[in-house]
């Protein structure tokens, strides 16, 4: 499959990803016609027949299912280039078991109930403990740190997967709620939640756009890097705290979404080549795209109760990815 | 111009290079020959600056290594290191452009002038056609020529390769070397590692003759080269043959003979 050039394919993403948005803002159990919607976001201070719909219940999700599978896509995308490894996602440092964690804990001790900012609040702090504690322990390990990274998140993850279990285990009344959250969903979304991913996660994903040039040398080798030029620990390091910032922020507002943040920079790479620029600032908008088509099939797929949006993602998903995979011949070694 | 005074490095308490010191002037090949195990990588790692030396100092142009920042020594430094197939298909171009990223800033793309650097590069090397191509499915000794354009493009005054030539058929080898010698003539410095003494005796200008981390032999080939330094360095017999000139021509190893 010969590569599409990287402006070409941005542009077609930034198309792609605002077509998703204002259509998906008029799906749901009141249809509002496209003519309908366009009125109502150009004139966000009169109050039409769709006002309440649209600015009150859809936008703030459909906006917070964006950012999130921005986020997701861009970190996956920056930490199996950073770690040289295909099989890397947003959570393979153990970010989400640490959130899963803290989730758990405000869910089992009725925080969760007290107030709606404490479930997220103490999920971005396990995923932010957990962050740190990953660089620390990789940081005084011997060997390589980049594989040491993974494996001290991989051993984190299982351990914190335990507690969770255990917890689950011991509090039978709150398993459906934990287990809920576990999998996924944006029907708790804010107009808070999406401010505050829009000032701290979009100018991470920025700097990871602009920066992504010099995960190219890392995905060759780090020999390669540091003769580039490239101090390798240090850009690691960094890409990997901003990579796990939106990544944490993304898992405290919307539970644990699998695919997108593995899949999606497989699909945009296919199509466009490993440059790092091009496949994060691509990934933020399919990423981004991708997510709103999945929740918007979640909320409208059952009146009665919507389906966890992580089923959604990998049910669509994982057949376009291994179509794309058989038509591309060498794509992986 | 490399400097290199009572260079020391160790690693898990283990001494990998004891007290090196040699110079190479502008326009030199030196060859850093010895067995497996014996430092050779090891040393090339500590003088593009990838492994902290634990004492002595590396002179760049003078200047001690540790003065220059990292992109300021890539601009100088290129690095060819050794040969291994990347796990994402970057194509043959995307690899020899990132020899540019030393010269652009953050937000600064590829100029006509870098294109016309990288194009120049692909063309010295015989990797022009292979441009579109990914990586991935090309062959060990094109790959090799690949990086060694990347090295090109980087426009550095001195080019480090580890093990150039190795795992390559003879004909991709002479191709290297070839390629190498053209460097050397446009005024490059060329430090390389490398297993094969033949060779080293017919390209380099200057060889480093290195055991157990320590410098047995440096100089020119004659001077380093004799049956003394390989039963020394490599533990095996061997025949120097010379040519009409009577000048060092080959080594030629004699059989074990423990069968």
């Amino acid at each position: 499959m010969k590569k599409m050039g990287g402006i070409k394919f941005i542009s077609i993403s930034v198309i792609f990803f605002i077509l998703v948005i204002i259509f998906s803002v008029g799906i749901g159990p009141v249809q509002i016609p496209f003519f309908d919607i366009l009125k109502e976001l150009l004139n966000p201070y009169e109050s039409g027949p769709y006002h309440i719909i649209i600015w009150e219940l859809r936008l703030p999700r459909i906006l917070l299912a964006s950012l999130v599978g921005a986020s997701l896509a861009v970190s996956g995308a920056v930490m199996q280039g950073i770690f040289r490894n295909p099989l890397s996602d947003p959570y393979i440092t153990g970010t989400a078991s640490g959130a899963a964690l803290g989730a758990t804990f405000a869910i089992i001790i009725g925080l969760s109930a007290l107030n709606m900012y404490f479930l997220p609040l103490l999920a971005f702090l396990g995923a932010a403990g957990t962050t740190v504690l990953v660089a620390i322990i990789a940081t005084y390990s011997s060997g390589p740190k980049s594989e040491n990274m993974l494996l001290a998140g991989l051993g984190i993850s299982i351990f914190f997967s335990a507690i969770v279990s255990y917890l689950m285990y011991l509090n039978g009344k709150d398993l459906q709620t934990v287990f809920y959250w576990l999998m996924g969903s944006f029907s708790g979304a804010q107009w808070d939640f999406v401010y505050i991913m829009i000032i701290f996660a979009v100018p991470a994903m920025i700097v990871l756009a602009l920066f992504g040039r010099d995960i190219d040398p890392i995905m060759i080798g780090e020999e390669h890097a540091y003769s580039l030029g490239i101090d390798v620990k240090e850009s690691r390091l960094m890409f990997f705290i901003l990579s796990s910032l939106i990544t944490g922020l993304s898992v405290a507002f919307s539970g644990i979404i699998g695919f997108v943040g593995l899949i999606i920079p497989h699909i945009v790479r296919i199509i466009t080549g490993p440059n790092n620029r091009v496949v994060i600032l691509s990934s933020i908008f399919i990423g981004g795209g991708y997510m709103v088509i999945a929740d918007t099939i979640a909320r409208s797929f059952n009146i009665i109760e919507e389906l966890p949006v992580g089923i959604i993602t990998s049910l669509i998903g994982v057949p376009v990815f291994l179509y794309l995979l058989m038509r591309e011949k060498g794509y992986w070694r | 111009m490399i400097e290199i005074n009572d260079l020391v490095f160790s690693y898990n308490r283990n001494l990998i290079l004891n007290k090196i010191s040699f110079k190479v002037e502008d326009a030199e090949i030196l060859g850093i020959l010895g067995p497996n195990g014996s430092g050779k990588t090891t040393l090339l790692n500590v003088i593009n600056g990838i492994l902290k030396k634990d004492g002595g100092e590396i002179l760049i142009k003078g200047k001690k290594i540790e003065k220059y920042s990292r992109k300021e020594l890539a601009r100088i430094m290129g690095v060819v290191p050794q040969d291994m197939v990347p796990a994402f298909d970057f194509s043959v171009f995307e690899i020899v452009s990132m020899g540019r990223y030393p010269h652009l800033g953050i937000m600064e793309p590829l100029s006509t002038k870098d294109e016309k650097i990288i194009f120049d590069a692909l063309k010295k090397t015989g990797t022009f056609d292979l441009k579109n191509k990914s990586i991935t499915e090309i062959s060990g000794g094109e790959r090799q020529r690949v990086f060694i354009a990347r090295a090109i493009a980087q426009d550095p005054e001195m080019i480090l390769l580890d093990e150039p030539t190795s795992n390559l058929d003879i004909r991709y080898q002479i191709e290297i070397l070839e390629i190498i010698e053209q460097m050397r003539s446009r005024g490059k410095t060329i430090l390389m590692s490398m297993h094969d003494v033949n060779l080293a005796i017919r390209y380099c200008t200057k060889i480093a003759l290195i055991h157990n981390g320590e410098i047995l032999a440096f100089g020119e080939p004659e001077e380093v080269i004799n049956e003394n330094s390989i039963e020394i360095a490599y533990g095996i017999k061997g025949k120097i043959v010379r040519n009409g000139g009577n000048k060092i021509a080959y080594i030629l190893p004699e059989k074990f003979n423990r069968f």
